[in-house]
């Protein structure tokens, strides 16, 4: 079995409990997208080309509510800048990279594969670009499958938003949470983001996970350079 | 082309954009020691933010509640497995088996 082979099957191994979850959570959005009057190519064009989960689900509440594209444009950069962050984070390993790995692997940047990347990282030593952009692509094809099925199921069932579709993506994110609660300084970014999500969401729609989460950042980060 | 399209070209650009600007060459800053260490804090500190407004909301009384009893034993129930360390894929099944068993009233409770 040659390395890269070795790679892509725990990359597929890794991302496939996230990429589950979210199956619930792509039939969500294309049933959605369906129900406000998108065209099929338009649903599915929103995953295949925006392909930012809560960002496409807060895009099409306020399309159908009748927001300028100024301001749903302004949510969606809120909703995905937490990406900033994480490009932050791997800059050191992807910047020198040719423009053809550089590009998909951007393009690919979700909260899952970030996710299994930094653990991959922890795991291996370093970064490896196959597996990063291979995880990528595993959730990528997961998602627009099931945003087709949602925009296929979407004229047929009813009220599929009220199923409680949700719980797996909290599932997923309670268990990956619950697993790196290793320190002190973990444990209070934890609580502290989680009490100002809780406080911030109804006042902040938009910002409030990405300032819920620079908040908890702050609290962890001074915890730890206490506790030195 | 619809304004719709055209929304979606501008969104695909805008989520691109966050994904990409700090692995361009044309963006000179490189994070420190420092802030690769407040960096370490990022992903659980995001993915804390995503779950638990879903579970939890801010009563009109100040104190904090929860939004659906489904959800927090489901959610309590996912925390407890993980504790033990067990496989995410199963955990995430289990949690998701009760979710459903709970909503769908099918535990004879």
């Amino acid at each position: 079995m040659s390395d890269n082979f070795k790679i892509i099957k725990q990359a597929t191994l890794d991302i496939s409990p996230l990429a589950l979850a979210v199956i619930p959570w792509g039939i969500l959005s294309g049933t959605i997208a369906i129900n406000i009057g998108l065209t099929l190519f338009q649903a599915q064009a929103m995953s295949l080309f925006i392909f930012a989960g809560a960002a496409q689900l807060s895009a099409m509440t306020l399309l159908s509510s009748g927001a300028s594209m100024l301001s749903i444009s302004g949510s969606v950069f809120a909703i995905s800048s937490r990406h900033l962050l994480y490009s932050i984070d791997l800059r050191k390993e992807v910047y020198k990279l040719p423009l053809k790995w550089k590009i998909p692997l951007a393009f690919f940047l979700t909260d899952e594969m970030y996710a299994v990347t930094k653990a991959h990282m922890l795991k291996s030593g370093k970064f490896s670009k196959l597996y990063s952009l291979w995880a990528g692509i595993v959730f990528y094809i997961v998602w627009n499958l099931s945003t087709y099925i949602g925009i296929v199921m979407g004229e047929k069932i009813d009220n599929l938003d009220k199923l409680g579709l949700d719980f797996a993506i909290v599932a997923v994110f309670v268990a990956i949470t619950v697993e790196h609660l290793k320190s002190m300084s973990m444990l209070v970014t934890t609580v502290v983001s989680g009490l100002a999500s809780i406080y911030f969401k109804s006042t902040y729609p938009d910002t409030y996970v990405i300032f819920s989460a620079l908040i908890g950042m702050l609290c962890g980060y001074l915890v730890s350079k206490v506790a030195k | 082309m619809n304004s719709t399209w055209i929304l979606i070209i501008i969104l695909s650009f805008i989520t691109f954009i966050n994904r990409y600007t700090f692995f361009s060459k044309f963006v000179k800053y490189h994070p420190g020691k420092e802030l690769k260490e407040f960096l370490n804090f990022s992903l659980q500190a995001i993915l804390t933010a995503l779950w638990v407004p879903i579970v939890f909301r801010y009563g009109e009384s100040g104190v904090i509640s929860y939004t659906d009893i489904n959800y927090l034993i489901a959610t309590i129930f996912v925390f407890i497995l993980g504790v033990f360390r067990l496989n995410m894929l199963l955990v995430v099944f289990l949690g998701l088996l009760l979710f459903f068993l709970l909503k769908f009233n099918l535990l004879g409770l």
